[in-house]
């Protein structure tokens, strides 16, 4: 885990490479504390669609996103880019239901991520799955503002993979998927398969996990993210 | 970039709730984009409202109750249902507590957005200000029912004055009182003021004992230093004075004027109107004749429960239990008397009293499920056993049913592979005709007896419904036979034959297709439920129909059956027999409007359940 001083010290280096005005406001942003109570901190959750898991060949279809304020989902906060890209969607509108003629009036990535990184300034990032969605991220900011994405990051499916291994009797094959770790908080299926949607699917799921987890007992932030 | 955008499933889940489904589709987008969603876990004493905000709560998943200050239970809410309106309607602080019975999602409207859609929309404005105002009319009404010491003198007294002025003779007055089957009169002067008192006692000990004549007027012997209490006294205040100044009879005035006498025997009476009480000496009847005994005091149950405003689904489980209960201290009796039983059995109950629905004139529809060991030997037992209970039953007002549904027919006292053959008959060679009569059969409960006999049974019923179109399909063809009569606003014509020809029967043309539909709906999903509004919930989460199709029937199941209590309780009040026929003419024009709503409603679900089970068989 990234301690506080390691999260600063990078905050530090990549300011000083960085020229976009956009990431060095986000950068110059405070973080959200570690040691105050997970409760205190805002969160974004975020999803996003690809055409296809290569980070090298694929790219970003959509970004959905929704905060969290106060422990509460806020869907006035939530916004669904659609990414436009000279490839095409190619096979994956199989998957996504997003077709080349959608892409009309789509943002370009770098508008995209720009609006991406207001949203998050001074939030934990949320995802599920964070390995995936995160390298997509990654080499986006890498591309557009010459250094990495510097967030603290939140993985509903290591909150879950961490509480099947706590009660692990018998626990054994349940599966991660989004949809499956919501079924066993009772959280309603929604079958519309977007970003944004799997963005506040993934935010409710999060706001159940830890309600199960920690009660209302005191928690520090740094008990929640994984990075 | 500021636009904000909708979550499609939760506009689809706004769109399906009454009133979200009256707004405009571009409003009721706008309200969707606003929701705030957070997770409440049972138990969480965190989970509390935000009393500095207060804002409009729909539930999405999981149970809450509603609780005021002192800890009264105001409203239980689930998915689809609301909390958090009464402050935002009336600008009060919020007082109410709320518990998390279940874990669950909440969706929440702040204020402003709020106010916003109440003044865009009509509907939405009456239908949450209507909801404020049932729930006060409930919290008032639950507290009275719930606290002896809170009734008023004006529920509990029997009947009108009954009175006399001061220059009628003794003579007149008794004739009048026997006529009348009083033991007092009240004496009033010209301008219709109470004046003074005569009981039974007055003419034995004034009259009789002092050697009076017959031509005495009654201004020589009335009481006229009398105690009185208002209508709107607290019954424990009547019974205090009464008490203290050692009388019997009570005159209760309204507004000055003589309403009504109350009597000791109406005090005892109010007392027995409990039904846990009731229940409690059921359960030490030694004898038939008790119990008959104890029944008396079901109407009085009913009519207090009616009064005090509970629900048509409350009375009709709290009456249900009362049967039950009967039920078992029947089948103990007869244990006791005949010795224990031979084999394993369950004492089956059919029809309203499976469903708990029962109303103020029940008869019986009952069965005997015993082991497949049971030797006829054993079912000479059982059938004496059937036959203690059977006419137990009917001596304390439950009929004998018309149709010989009862344990102490052969047909209905049979082995479990009697029972299951019986089943698999109306189910794997089902004919509307023979289906005609079976529908009370599905509605089963056992109210006695070995549990696994009993489930063994359902799960074989259940495992052959489920899915079975052409036995679904028999099923609503006899359903779709019995249907409102929309006809009933236009000409007032409603039964065709017999002393009811200008009444609506409201069990037929308006409970039963209710619960026809929801017994469809969970025997085509091989459902073990067999309440019917629990079923229509279940259908619901089944995706079988929409929350607001299941919502709309669950409301009108409920103003149907209420509309047939209280006019049961006018009935049983009156001291006539309780019939489940309504005349419209005795309709006030809000309860018109609202019962053809609710007959809309049961078209409309019938003409679905016409589409889904009946397509190309029918």
């Amino acid at each position: 885990m990234l301690a506080g001083w390691t999260y600063q010290l990078k905050q530090k280096r990549y300011l000083a490479r960085c020229q976009h005005a956009r990431m060095r406001e986000y950068l110059r942003a405070a973080a959200p504390s570690r040691k105050a109570d997970f409760r205190k901190s805002c969160y974004l959750a975020v999803d996003l669609e690809m055409t296809g898991m290569e980070v090298d060949s694929d790219h970003i279809l959509s970004i959905g996103f929704v905060p969290i304020d106060n422990m509460r989902v806020t869907l006035a906060g939530a916004r669904h880019i659609l990414v436009s890209s000279s490839l095409g969607v190619g096979q994956s509108a199989v998957i996504h239901g997003i077709h080349d003629r959608d892409m009309v009036g789509a943002s370009s990535l770098s508008e995209a991520m720009d609006c991406l990184l207001e949203a998050l300034q001074g939030r934990v990032l949320l995802l599920h799955y964070a390995a995936l969605d995160l390298a997509f991220l990654q080499e986006a900011s890498q591309r557009l503002y010459g250094v990495p994405l510097l967030a603290m990051v939140a993985d509903t499916l290591v909150l879950e993979n961490q509480r099947l291994q706590r009660n692990s009797a018998g626990q054994h094959g349940q599966g991660l998927r989004l949809s499956d770790c919501r079924r066993r908080y009772n959280l309603p299926d929604y079958h519309a398969h977007n970003a944004l949607v799997d963005a506040v699917a993934t935010a409710e799921l999060f706001l159940a996990q830890v309600a199960h987890r920690f009660g209302c007992e005191h928690a520090p932030l740094t008990r929640v993210v994984s990075s | 970039m500021t636009v904000s955008v909708e979550v499609a499933a939760i506009r689809e889940f706004l769109a399906g709730c009454p009133p979200f489904d009256e707004l405009p589709a571009e409003t009721l987008g706008r309200a969707a984009s606003k929701v705030q969603i957070a997770y409440y876990r049972a138990g969480d004493p965190s989970a509390v409202l935000d009393y500095s905000s207060p804002r409009l709560y729909v539930v999405r998943t999981g149970a809450f109750e509603v609780r005021d200050s002192e800890g009264q239970l105001l409203d239980r809410v689930e998915p689809g249902g609301y909390f958090g309106y009464p402050s935002l309607l009336t600008g009060d602080a919020i007082t109410n507590q709320l518990t998390v019975i279940e874990d669950g999602l909440v969706y929440q409207l702040d204020g402003d957005l709020f106010q916003a859609l109440r003044s865009a929309s009509r509907p939405f404005d009456r239908f949450f200000n209507r909801a404020h105002a049932n729930r006060l009319r409930h919290a008032v009404r639950f507290r009275e029912q719930s606290y002896q010491l809170t009734r008023r003198v004006g529920d509990i007294f029997s009947r009108e004055p009954v009175v006399a002025s001061a220059d009628q003779t003794v003579a007149e007055v008794a004739r009048l009182m026997t006529a009348e089957r009083v033991s007092s009169v009240m004496v009033i002067d010209d301008r219709g003021r109470l004046y003074g008192l005569v009981t039974d006692r007055d003419l034995r000990i004034r009259v009789v004992a002092e050697g009076r004549s017959a031509d005495t007027p009654l201004a020589e012997i009335m009481t006229t230093d009398l105690v009185s209490v208002s209508a709107e006294s607290l019954v424990f205040e009547a019974t205090l004075l009464m008490t203290e100044h050692n009388i019997h009879h009570l005159p209760v005035l309204r507004d000055g004027s003589p309403a009504g006498m109350v009597t000791t025997t109406d005090l005892i009476k109010a007392q027995k109107a409990d039904p846990v009480l009731l229940i409690g000496e059921i359960g030490h009847q030694e004898t038939v004749e008790g119990l008959q005994q104890v029944s008396r005091d079901i109407p009085e149950l009913l009519g207090s429960l009616i009064r005090a405003g509970a629900s048509a689904d409350q009375v009709g489980r709290l009456l249900t239990t009362v049967t039950d209960a009967l039920t078992r201290q029947l089948l103990q009796q007869a244990m006791d008397k005949l010795g224990p039983a031979p084999t394993a059995f369950a004492w089956l109950a059919f029809g309203s009293q499976g469903r708990q629905d029962q109303a103020a004139i029940s008869d019986q529809d009952n069965g005997l499920l015993l082991s497949d060991g049971a030797t006829g030997e054993d079912d000479s037992y059982f059938k004496a056993l059937a036959t203690y209970v059977n006419d137990g039953l009917d001596r304390c007002g439950y009929k004998y049913c018309p149709g010989e549904v009862m344990a102490i027919t052969d047909r209905w006292r049979q082995p479990l592979v009697g029972w299951k053959k019986q089943f698999l008959g109306w189910i794997n060679q089902p004919s509307t005709k023979a289906l005609m009569h079976a529908s009370i059969f599905f509605d089963m409960r056992c109210v006695f007896g070995d549990k696994a006999l009993f489930a063994d049974l359902q799960q074989t019923v259940c495992n052959a419904a489920r899915g079975n179109e052409i036995f679904l399909a028999n099923l609503t063809a006899n359903a779709l036979k019995l249907t409102p009569p929309m006809g009933f606003f236009k000409h007032f014509v409603l039964e065709h034959s017999g002393e009811h020809k200008h009444a609506f029967d409201m069990k037929l043309r308006g409970i039963m297709p209710i619960n026809d539909i929801a017994r469809i709906h969970a025997l085509a999903a091989g459902s073990t439920e067999i309440h019917t509004l629990a079923r229509l919930r279940e259908a619901a989460t089944n995706r079988q129909i929409t929350l607001k199709d299941a919502r709309n029937l669950i409301d009108a199941h409920e103003f149907i059956s209420r509309l047939r209590l209280e006019h049961q309780g006018a009935m049983l009040k009156a001291g006539s027999k309780p019939d489940n026929y309504l005349d419209p003419k005795t309709l006030s024009s809000l309860s018109r409007h609202q019962l053809r709503d609710a007959f809309a409603v049961v078209t409309s679900a019938q003409a679905a359940l016409r589409a889904k089970f009946t397509r190309g068989l029918m």
